[in-house]
């Protein structure tokens, strides 16, 4: 008589509980078919199973046939307690019945079943569904059996008997296996989607060639060192990386190490204790703590004060930190990725920056090409602002040939986060559904009065300077009136250091 | 009544094998690796079962019970394994690894 089971396991397609084990009980234990009640049984407490809905929709489908009822109830269980949704049959027919309406991802297969032999399943399955993972059960244990199951594309093959020990590593593998031909195989989707990898737009080879890097490094736990120019997208990379790799689930957190004051950036990353200074009214965990299992982006790292490059480095080495007046030390477990526009080797050779920590960080490095090395993304980054735009007004707008034909000659120093700003100013200026010229940012159209002919000019008028001109005055007039202070000329003029380093950048004023 | 077994796997088997002193037939290799099918199958339930069990009590007398099933079936299928992997000699067969393989490729002991 056969057997046609499907029960429903507790936990999710990535085995979180090993030590927890799922059974199912049968209402009725009469040998024919029977609908469990899943049951969770968790360090001896048993309770009913309230999240089988919730974990439903992750859990792999496992069928297990075999015509010995307590390997196939032991089989079950075990893969249950794994996180797999099984279903079990005790012959080839039954087998078949179950493959007709369930899509099953692993097949658990005795090799000797009665009437069709374990083989011809296997042939069937691989004819209907062949991503199915099959690993063979046998008692005969001859290279000759084996042989011919790998040839008709078993995965894996185990010899009876075997031991709960045995079973369960073989099922945690095939759970391994699957996980990671899926992440390929959304990784590849990714790298094949229409305008990008993921959040980043861009088709250019260059772009291509750092979409296999950020694959590679996703599937890493090594610091990444993410180099590029401002705008250029340095944490949309980082994210991407996390966002790709096997820590998705956990925390991804940003810091910009150029932002914050000294102190701020201590407290920050390590967190601090109760009195450990005027306002640390209770204890607080570190952005490092927060960052638990997951990742944390220094972003700017070139900007970190050098005593605190000590400390961070300490804390990456140790996997440990101590918050700012503790005295105990607290584990920690989180990825690095790091980036910087600065340039690190020279900072190193100046003394500015730690030689241990830059190559502690420097494991892996990734540079993001800046927007004038692949001007042929322009059309398409254009787009994708121009059609987020639209989503946010309900405004569809686009560019004039004549407007695109400037923008793609322009060098965009500000790389893509200038785009973006040109494209949202050109549509709030813009009076039709078409961006035109005189509608780019003044900077844009001075840059086509640089190229073209002097003829072609529009003659300026008298007293009247745009806007960039302006802001240039300003932040070198505040420096030069302050004798190069760079730190309180930004302060003065309520901007960020960074954007006045990205500013001095653009002016080809930074020495 | 059991349905009848797929044989497939032992096609080849030699006329007449030797194990040790004792001469057998075709039929009677077949008879005993089907019987030490049999047994492997008994055996895997066994551990298997005792191993949730083992697991499920945790601790104290009963979990020392389940232990001591588990053990004695592991110890059933060592000779298990070494019954077989004589007979498959005999046979001039090899035999694989107890464990899977994830690499594809078939282990040979």
């Amino acid at each position: 008589m056969g057997i046609i089971d499907s029960t429903r396991g507790t936990a999710s397609r990535i085995p979180n509980h090993i030590s927890s084990v799922s059974f199912s009980t049968p209402m009725r234990d009469t040998g024919t078919s029977v609908q469990d009640v899943p049951i969770s049984i968790i360090r001896g407490a048993i309770a009913m199973d309230q999240n089988c809905d919730k974990a439903e929709a992750n859990l792999l489908n496992l069928l297990i046939v075999d015509d010995e009822r307590t390997i196939r109830e032991g089989c079950r269980d075990v893969a249950q307690g794994i996180g797999y949704s099984t279903y079990i049959a005790d012959n080839a027919e039954h087998a078949f019945r179950v493959l007709d309406t369930t899509s099953i991802d692993v097949l658990l297969l005795d090799l000797r079943l009665p009437g069709v032999g374990g083989l011809e399943v296997l042939k069937e399955v691989k004819r209907r569904r062949p991503e199915t993972v099959v690993v063979v059960m046998t008692g005969y244990a001859s290279v000759q059996s084996a042989v011919q199951a790998m040839k008709q594309g078993a995965y894996d093959y185990v010899t009876k008997p075997f031991n709960l020990e045995e079973l369960r590593l073989i099922l945690d593998r095939v759970l391994g296996h699957l996980q990671l031909s899926t992440e390929n195989r959304i990784l590849r989707q990714q790298v094949k989607s229409k305008e990008g990898f993921g959040a980043i737009v861009g088709r250019s080879p260059e772009m291509e060639k750092l979409y296999r890097i950020i694959s590679k490094a996703a599937h890493s736990s090594h610091p990444v060192l993410i180099l590029g120019e401002s705008g250029t997208g340095k944490e949309l990379v980082a994210r991407s990386i996390h966002y790709s790799g096997g820590s998705r689930e956990k925390p991804f957190v940003a810091i910009d190490c150029g932002s914050l004051v000294p102190t701020l950036i201590e407290s920050e990353l390590f967190g601090y204790v109760k009195g450990a200074f005027t306002g640390a009214n209770k204890n607080k965990d570190g952005l490092l703590q927060a960052a638990d299992g997951g990742t944390i982006f220094l972003d700017e790292i070139g900007e970190l004060p050098i005593d605190l490059q000590a400390k961070l480095l300490r804390a990456l080495q140790e996997k440990e930190i101590r918050p700012v007046g503790g005295t105990k030390a607290v584990p920690i477990d989180v990825r690095v990725l790091a980036a910087t526009n600065r340039d690190l080797e020279q900072a190193v050779a100046q003394g500015s920056f730690r030689r241990d920590l830059f190559f502690r960080l420097n494991v892996l490095s990734l540079r993001i090409p800046p927007l004038r090395q692949r001007k042929q993304d322009i059309p398409l980054l254009a787009g994708h602002f121009l059609e987020r735009l639209t989503r946010s007004t309900g405004v569809r707008r686009n560019i004039s040939d004549d407007a695109l034909k400037l923008m793609l000659g322009y060098d965009w120093p500000g790389n893509i986060r200038e785009l973006e700003n040109c494209i949202e100013r050109s549509c709030a200026f813009t009076s039709g559904p078409t961006i035109h010229v005189s509608d780019l940012p003044t900077t844009i159209q001075n840059w086509r009065d640089q190229v073209e002919p002097v003829a072609e000019k529009a003659v300026p008028r008298r007293g009247i300077m745009p806007i960039a001109e302006m802001e240039k005055q300003a932040i070198l007039g505040a420096i030069d009136l302050l004798h190069g202070d760079k730190l309180e000329a930004a302060r003065l003029l309520g901007i960020g250091k960074t954007t006045l380093y990205r500013k001095l950048k653009e002016y080809g004023a930074l020495q | 009544m059991k349905p009848e077994m797929n044989t497939t796997e032992a096609a080849g088997s030699p006329v007449m094998v030797s194990l040790g002193s004792i001469t057998m037939d075709a039929p009677r290799v077949l008879a005993i690796r089907q019987s030490l099918h049999e047994l492997a199958n008994i055996l895997t339930g066994v551990l298997i079962a005792g191993g949730l069990l083992a697991q499920f009590l945790e601790s104290g007398s009963l979990q020392q019970y389940a232990s001591n099933v588990c053990e004695s079936g592991e110890r059933g299928s060592a000779l298990v394994r070494e019954i077989r992997s004589q007979l498959l000699a005999s046979c001039g067969e090899r035999e694989v690894g107890v464990k899977g393989n994830s690499a594809g490729g078939v282990q040979e002991q």
